[in-house]
């Protein structure tokens, strides 16, 4: 596993609290958490992958974490600018596409 | 022009590369939905972004094609979760491309060999003349499509392909899906492509061949995958099926005239080392 993958899940982990502690936009909050739960899911399925650990990996997963350190930012200490944060979720949710297509790139072919 | 269904897979990505190095005119047919880029890339080549379900969109595609090369297929394990998907695309798909194709244009098709079935209790490698199983949703496929292309009039050649392998690091599945005890025999794609343009050649005689590494690719389940890890410099932990599938030895002395087993597994193994060393694996 790359060594990143741990700080990348505690922050999606983080900024899922954050969201958690929202009042007042609850619905919009909610919506939000479940498309991080998805951007989570591909961390998770793809954490042991042996291509995310390369030197073709490692960028990727770099531009996840920035990307993700980003959304926090837009959350941390209170903030609750959600229409900000979405923006950010969009550029995250991106990045994870782009990991889970190479994965489903290199997943084993069978004719 | 050549059209290529499923062009934009990885086969036929270089099979498309082959035609045009060879100065082809090539049409690539594929769904809307998958990765065009790399075919993008190579200039000069007419898509078509269609499903081979919808005759309307395969007519179009069809229109001024001097020959087909027929690739598109729903493979395992997406096969086998739905029959009726996999018969629709497999097997209606192809008829949609024989109804719309000029008659007489040479057509070459892309089986497989696992329509020879689970064969693991036979001593001989697997010849073109063995029986053919339905054992599943896509050898099912595969030999009705098989049926289609003989029966329809045009010239024809039929390749059984074996296993695809690439010079890359490829994922491996939860469970690998034959016995680590059991005999495989998998092809290097650029082999492949070669032997599916020498077919568009050998159209006329109307004939079935095994496509597959040769001698040096034959060898049993647990020494592919530990043979191509260890060249890329990774640890893997493989498991293996319980049980006996459809991947075997295969006669290819018939398929010798297409001249297309140009890669020892030596030599892949060779490429993949330096690929490892490039990702830092190594």
């Amino acid at each position: 596993m790359s060594a990143r993958i741990p700080a990348v899940k505690e922050k999606l982990a983080g900024i899922k609290s954050m969201l958690a502690a929202v009042k007042g936009n609850e619905g919009y909050a909610a919506g939000l958490q479940i498309r991080l739960g998805q951007v989570t899911n591909v961390v998770t399925e793809n954490e042991s992958k042996i291509w995310l650990r390369t030197r073709v990996g490692e960028p990727m997963l770099k531009e996840l974490q920035a990307a993700i350190d980003d959304a926090y930012k837009v959350l941390e200490g209170g903030g609750s600018d959600l229409e900000s944060f979405e923006a950010a979720l969009k550029e995250v949710e991106r990045k994870a596409a782009m990991i889970d297509e190479e994965s489903r790139r290199r997943s084993m072919v069978v004719t | 022009m050549i059209l290529v269904t499923g062009g934009a897979g990885r086969l036929g990505y270089e099979v498309v590369k082959l035609l045009l190095q060879q100065g082809e005119e090539v049409g690539v047919f594929d769904l809307p939905a998958v990765n065009w880029s790399y075919l993008e890339a190579l200039k000069g080549v007419n898509l078509f972004k269609g499903d081979v379900t919808d005759p309307e969109q395969v007519s179009r595609a069809c229109k001024g094609v001097d020959a087909l090369i027929h690739l598109a297929a729903i493979m395992p394990p997406k096969s086998e979760a739905s029959e009726k998907l996999t018969l629709n695309v497999n097997v209606g798909g192809t008829r949609n491309l024989l109804r719309a194709l000029r008659r007489g244009s040479p057509v070459v098709f892309a089986s497989s060999i696992s329509v020879y079935g689970v064969t693991a209790s036979e001593e001989q490698r697997i010849g073109e003349d063995h029986p053919l199983t339905a054992h599943d949703n896509y050898s099912r496929s595969k030999i009705l499509g098989e049926a289609a292309v003989t029966e329809s009039g045009n010239p024809y050649t039929v390749l059984r392909i074996a296993p695809i392998t690439v010079a890359d690091l490829v994922e491996l599945p939860p469970i690998i899906p034959y016995r680590g005890e059991q005999r495989v025999e998998f092809i290097f794609v650029e082999d492949a492509a070669n032997a599916i343009i020498a077919a568009l050649n050998v159209a006329d005689d109307k004939e079935t061949f095994n496509v597959a590494g040769g001698d040096s690719w034959q060898m049993l389940g647990r020494e592919y995958v530990d043979r191509l890890y260890a060249a890329l410099g990774a640890e893997v932990d493989p498991r293996y099926s319980d049980e006996n599938t459809a991947v075997d030895w295969y006669d290819t002395s018939r398929s010798k005239r297409l001249a297309y087993q140009r890669t020892s597994f030596r030599q892949l193994e060779e490429r993949l080392k330096a690929l490892g060393e490039e990702y830092g694996l190594r």
